[in-house]
């Protein structure tokens, strides 16, 4: 399978293969918050709850969907403005983790069965469907013809798909098997790997081998493979039988791992394995974590705010969080450390940059092949107007023509840019990454979005409106 | 720096100068800018480091240049820089902006197009008139429709077609070329002998030797086809120049040539000829490839390539000017943004299927 564009940054703090425990906390932070959507508490100030027993739900079409308290404890809510946002965590020795759900054999299982064990469990959310372009609902109206599973995460640094794959092998062989029970009758699944050489990919293979309904999808290690947009597209464009109306669900694998655990064994979702790189990470490595964990204890004792910035995510879509206050959501797979900018370097431009990795072969990294060392939060440069390089266009996963959108977003024609694909961008932030005028392309493009969409909406309504009256007169 | 700059402060001393303190300073120091959006983290290339690689590819052909024609040449670029860079920096101040790195290029590469024998003021008005006219007028560098050296030029081949046609130098020979001749202000008498493509015209072609080495008469910058071979090759691996307009240029030109000494081999030279002597190496790697002037799109470069390449030909052979490049580039500016908007006309009809 191909994909347009896309770029791979190399950049230093590769995550090590390893996976480190980290031992439960005496307090852990749940956020109310999945998925944009805001959850309601279902426990009250106090109350002592078990293992995977629900902290709060949100109700979607055809069922509700819960939070599992990731472990066993006294309850403590906070408040915000009168709404509770957060609930507080106390763990205690005496609580013992245990297997809370029914386990099922994935032909004995219902169609029923399966949808709400999920939504129960908190896996549900793990999936994304191109019918609601978010969580798809419980209801069993909506069955995809294909659920995708993707192994390869190229973000940097976003939890990889091989040391997932190792880790949770058996749970993932399992949570394959029973995706039949939520597809549409003839139904596939599709695996995204990075290369049928692989020793891991090839063990799949040989170990999934019999099931006609699973394909494998090779792919090359371009980051945005793992955008969901990217590779619904991809899709849908190697297999010109799909049809608009068809739905494809796409899943990543520690979600799959998530279900073999949840269905096969009757376990909730309560860890999550994180990536904690970037060059500002002493240790880069995988840890698997208690949901809830706070993110000072991920960060270490020697970490100080004052020097590096923690973002929540990879390096092109994380956002900066504040240790003390975040801590690991149900669905965070990634920690970037990234060194606060301090020093200004003389004469930058004209040096060899040995520690420096560009889209353009520019720097003596290219020679040696170093990662990229001295990435920080440094915008690197200085706002230009824009060079026409065409650097943009030629990393756009969506085969859009970036600076063309921004020299029309620049005088606010928003209609001609919604013309040359404004809709299609997957906002990926490729094009400001690689951007050598510094341009601010991605919060452009998604400011001129919303404004758009607002725009939309207005019409609708005033159609409507309109239509009202007539039929009034 | 720190040092100095709050007299280039809000109510300092220096106020208005405030464009050249903060070009030098950031031209010095990598700016303390932080990212304020998602990616956090950004790519290391910008601008400096782009136009600085693009100086260094240029560097072959100022060194050949001042090779065979002397330390007037440095005498040439110096005033270029003097005389283009106060009019950058004028309107930098005025219109309140930082200075623009663009210009190291286009001063740069202004002498190189010019014949080494032209007086030094006519360099300084050429290279005002292109700032000016070709590049300030339309906003600076980044909104400009025309390459701005290619206007200086443009202007003087117009304004004074008898000095621009005359004012070669015969190139220095082994060992040291022109350097052991030291320099002289004055213009250095007027040559009448020809350059390859004017003695061309009278049937005697030049050895490809000669043309590909240099030791030629010709604009400075441009009679070495190593050089610029050298420079352009360099500027074509690291990404900066596109494959595609160079591509184009050389395609059509060498083409569109061949296809007409095949009907009239009197009139016209062959393609090697063509290829070697007079501007269209040099302009083909380093003037049409400038990414600002050209068309915005990736598939109109092409395009943009090809109409260049053979509006060269037509001009060099059915026209009364001897070599066509300069006027084949800007024709070329003035139809990049109709290249695009064809390029984007088809996009939009892709992108609505997609939809």
């Amino acid at each position: 399978m191909k994909i347009k564009g896309g770029f791979l940054p190399r950049i230093a703090g590769r995550p090590s293969h390893d996976v480190e425990e980290l031992p439960l906390q005496k307090k852990l932070y749940i956020t109310l918050k999945r998925g944009g959507q805001a959850y309601s508490p279902v426990v009250k100030q106090g109350q002592e709850i078990g293992f995977g027993e629900p902290l709060a739900e949100w109700q979607i079409d055809g069922g509700k969907l819960s939070l599992p308290s990731p472990a066993a404890g006294k309850v403590t809510l906070e408040e915000k403005d009168g709404v509770c946002t957060r609930i507080v965590l106390e763990t205690a020795e005496q609580y013992k983790d245990s297997v809370i759900f029914k386990k099922y054999e994935p032909q004995r299982i219902t169609r029923e069965e399966v949808r709400t064990t999920l939504a129960r469990a908190g896996i549900w959310p793990f999936f994304w469907s191109s019918h609601t372009g978010g969580t798809p609902s419980l209801l069993d109206t909506e069955r995809p013809r294909t659920i995708v599973v993707t192994a390869v995460l190229a973000e940097p640094f976003r939890a990889r798909g091989k040391v997932i794959l190792q880790r949770s092998w058996n749970q993932i062989v399992q949570g394959i098997k029973y995706l039949p029970r939520l597809q549409a009758d003839y139904g596939t699944t599709h695996i995204i790997l990075t290369e049928k050489r692989d020793p891991v990919a090839r063990r799949l293979y040989s170990e999934l081998a019999g099931f006609a309904w699973l394909r494998f999808n090779p792919v090359p290690l371009l980051y945005p493979v793992e955008n969901l947009q990217v590779l619904e597209k991809a899709i849908r464009k190697k297999d010109r039988s799909f049809k608009k109306e068809d739905i494809i669900w796409i899943i990543d694998v520690q979600g799959i791992a998530a279900i073999g655990a949840c269905l096969g064994d009757g376990i909730p979702i309560y860890k999550r394995v994180v990536a904690l790189g970037g060059p500002g990470q002493q240790a880069p490595r995988h840890v698997s974590v208690r949901i809830g964990t706070p993110v000072k204890v991920l960060a270490g004792e020697a970490y100080n705010e004052n020097t590096t910035r923690i973002l929540r995510g990879g390096l092109l879509n994380g956002e900066t969080i504040h240790p003390e206050k975040d801590s690991v959501d149900y669905d965070d797979d990634a920690f970037l450390f990234l060194p606060e900018s301090i020093d200004r370097e003389f004469l930058s431009f004209l040096r060899p940059g040995f520690k420096r990795s560009s889209i353009l072969p520019c720097f003596a990294s290219q020679i040696t092949g170093a990662a990229d060392s001295q990435i920080t939060t440094s915008l690197r440069g200085e706002h230009r107007p824009c060079i026409a390089c065409g650097l943009c266009e030629n990393v756009c996963p969506a085969g859009l023509m970036p600076q063309i959108l921004h020299r029309y977003l620049y005088r606010d024609a928003f209609d001609e840019a919604e013309a040359v694909g404004l809709d299609l961008c997957v906002e990926c932030g490729l094009c400001t990454y690689v951007c050598p005028s510094k341009i601010e392309l991605k919060k452009q493009f998604i400011g001129a979005k919303e404004q758009l969409r607002l725009e939309h909406e207005e019409a609708q309504a005033r159609t409507l409106e309109t239509a009202k009256n007539q039929s009034g007169e | 720096m720190s040092k100095i700059h709050p007299l280039f402060e809000e109510d300092g001393k220096l106020q208005p100068l405030y464009p050249i303190f903060a070009a030098l300073d950031s031209f010095l120091f990598l700016p303390k800018i932080k990212t304020e959006n998602a990616p956090y983290g950004r790519d290391p290339i910008d601008v400096k480091r782009y136009m600085s690689l693009v100086i260094t590819a240029i560097m072959p052909c100022f060194l050949t240049g001042l090779y065979f024609f002397g330390w007037r040449v440095l005498l040439m670029m110096i005033v270029s820089y003097i005389a283009g860079g106060a009019v950058e920096v004028l309107f930098a101040i005025t219109r309140k902006e930082e200075i623009n790195e663009g210009f190291l290029v286009t001063g740069f590469i202004f002498p190189l197009i010019l014949p080494p024998g032209l007086p030094l003021w006519m360099v300084a008005v050429g290279i005002v008139f292109g700032v000016l006219i070709g590049k300030e007028v339309f906003g600076g560098t980044g909104r400009n429709i025309f390459n701005a050296a290619l206007v200086g030029r443009g202007f003087l081949a117009i304004g004074y077609p008898a000095v621009m046609t005359s004012s070669w130098v015969t190139p220095g020979g082994i060992p040291w070329g022109h350097l052991a001749a030291g320099i002289s202000i004055t213009a250095p008498q007027a040559v009448t002998a020809a350059t390859p493509l004017v003695q061309a015209r009278g049937g005697e072609l030049t050895a490809p030797l000669n043309l590909f080495l240099g030791n030629i008469m010709g604009s400075t910058g441009e009679t070495s086809a190593l050089a610029i071979l050298l420079g352009g090759c360099f500027l074509l691996l690291m990404g900066v120049s596109n494959w595609r307009t160079v591509l184009g240029i050389l395609l059509s030109f060498a083409g569109l040539g061949a296809f007409l000494r095949g009907l009239l081999p009197e009139m016209i030279h062959p393609v090697w000829f063509n290829l070697l002597s007079g501007g269209i190496l040099f302009g083909t790697f380093f003037m049409a490839t400038d990414p600002v002037t050209g068309p915005i799109t990736r598939a109109g470069k092409l395009f943009y390539g090809i109409l260049i390449g053979s509006i060269t030909i037509l001009i060099r052979f059915f026209s009364g000017f001897i070599e066509g490049v300069t006027f084949a580039i800007l024709l070329g500016n003035i139809f990049a943004p109709l290249i695009d908007e064809v390029v984007i006309r088809s996009r939009i009809r892709r992108y609505a299927r997609e939809r």
